[in-house]
């Protein structure tokens, strides 16, 4: 083994322009998300009053989107055993 | 008398360091069965150690004179490794299994899958530094991707006399991430970064945006970095197969039957590259010194990442779940979650940890990709 530095800062650019280069791609990806999420969400139905009345009493609850707390989330995932089941403890099973 | 001898004769080729391999074989296994780590794979491997490590061995090819002998797990090797089948046939797999929900729900927090690649990169320089030839280094920080068949894909695609250490360290090293991650969380933030509570705002993910998803990366990686493509390409197309809802079946197929019968075999005949004069060598340490980098500064470049945000944003965000950009799913996300737990035991992060987990599985992709771009074979 041997101490290369030469090898090292060759190697910078590299480091460098990888960085940049999987940012990039992942800001286009979030910005693709944002636009297909725009161009596939369907507009709001018109809130009834009832079930806006609901809405209000409700805590988390914003307009037409329910905002679910984390909470009950994850009692959710509880439900399906994502957090204490021995298959989850092995990787390569969800690989 | 001169039967029996020659019945034993063979007991004469054995060598030391095919003993250190029956042990090394021999301690995946216990890991494996007793400990739980990553059973399905070192397993396998532990198994395949000491059966081409057999003096003589006929699971491998053996060459004697002019003679070729060919050995199974050395043809499975050809055919399913080096021409690079089996991990992209395990990423269908993958892909099914995937839900790519949580990250369509909030695709900003994608941004820390990107960050959580930095061990890769930095591993890279630092194999360089240690005197190994770039295409050799960067088969090395590939294990950074925390990644199984990313590490194969790469490794293999710059034909590494490595590969061997590689992977046992990549899968190993997956296995550890409850032991790795949370020193170097606990080391990089403080108590009240930790207890930093974030709002969990569900959005709606239409059936075609779920749809459309796979083929937009697929389409941008491909053109971003086209040696990627059939590994992001297999990855997406498994996830496709499992929204677009009309083919349940063969979904199902790819989870289990696929991944299952893929997973059987890559283990045993990763093993074809554990033959002990390759394997035993002080490299070798090094490798696993190295992977070990890796996956610490992939750690340390996630929440290093959310800290730098923190400092121009109003709406902190808890750094700890940066970490979870690696892509041991969803091992990462949930070591996150539970230091959270473990520091405020109604701050629940899960929910962002998982969608931060499934980017950096695309991530880590992506970043495999970049260096087969960006470096020669």
């Amino acid at each position: 083994m041997k101490i290369d530095t030469d090898a090292f800062l060759d190697s910078l650019p590299i480091m460098g322009n990888g960085l940049l280069g999987i940012f990039i791609v992942t800001v286009v990806i979030i910005l693709g998300i944002y636009l297909l999420r725009a161009l596939t969400s369907r507009k709001a139905e018109p809130v009834k009053p009832d079930a806006a009345a609901e809405a209000k009493e409700e805590p988390g609850v914003t307009g037409t989107v329910k905002k679910e707390s984390a909470m009950d989330l994850m009692k959710e995932r509880e439900k399906k055993d994502f957090l204490e089941t021995e298959d989850t403890y092995n990787i390569s099973n969800d690989l | 008398m001169d039967g029996l001898s020659s019945l034993f004769s063979n007991v004469l080729n054995l060598d030391i360091k095919q003993v250190i391999m029956w042990i090394i074989g021999g301690i995946l296994i216990f890991l494996a069965i007793k400990k739980k780590m990553e059973p399905t794979l070192l397993l396998p491997i532990g198994f395949g150690a000491i059966l081409v490590n057999l003096p003589m061995s006929g699971a491998i090819t053996q060459t004697t004179g002019e003679v070729v002998q060919e050995g199974p797990i050395s043809i499975l090797f050809e055919n399913g490794i080096a021409n690079e089948l089996f991990p992209l046939l395990l990423f269908v797999g993958i892909g099914a299994m995937i839900d790519f929900g949580p990250l369509l729900s909030n695709p900003k927090l994608m941004i820390f899958g990107a960050a959580a690649q930095f061990g890769i990169f930095f591993t890279l320089s630092m194999a360089s530094l240690f005197g190994f030839e770039l295409k050799d280094a960067a088969s090395i920080a590939i294990i950074g991707a925390a990644d199984g068949p990313t590490s194969i894909f790469v490794a293999n695609y710059f034909g590494t006399k490595y590969i061997g250490a590689i992977i046992v360290a990549a899968y190993s090293y997956m296995a550890l991430v409850p032991i790795v991650q949370p020193p170097v969380i606990k080391l990089l933030t403080t108590k009240k970064e930790r207890t930093i509570r974030m709002e969990y705002k569900a959005g709606n993910v239409s059936k075609t945006a779920r749809i459309i998803f796979p083929i937009f990366v697929t389409v941008l990686t491909g053109l971003v970095a086209p040696n990627a493509v059939a590994l992001i390409g297999f990855l997406m197309f498994g996830n496709l197969i499992r929204e677009c809802g009309v083919l349940d079946s063969l979904s199902q197929t790819a989870q289990s039957v696929l991944s299952n019968l893929i997973t059987l075999f890559l283990g045993i005949t990763i093993a074809e590259k554990m033959q002990a004069d390759a394997f035993l060598d002080p490299t070798t340490l090094l490798i696993l010194g190295l992977g070990l980098v890796a996956f610490i500064f992939d750690t340390a470049g996630g929440v290093l990442f959310a800290k730098l945000i923190n400092l121009f944003s109003r709406k902190k965000i808890n750094p700890m779940i940066g970490a979870a950009g690696i892509s041991a799913f969803p091992m990462s996300a949930r070591v996150v979650h539970k230091l959270g737990l473990e520091e405020d035991s109604s701050n629940f992060l899960l929910t962002h940890t998982i969608g931060i987990n499934v980017s950096g599985q695309i991530a880590s992709v992506i970043a495999g990709g970049l260096i087969l771009n960006l470096i020669a074979r």
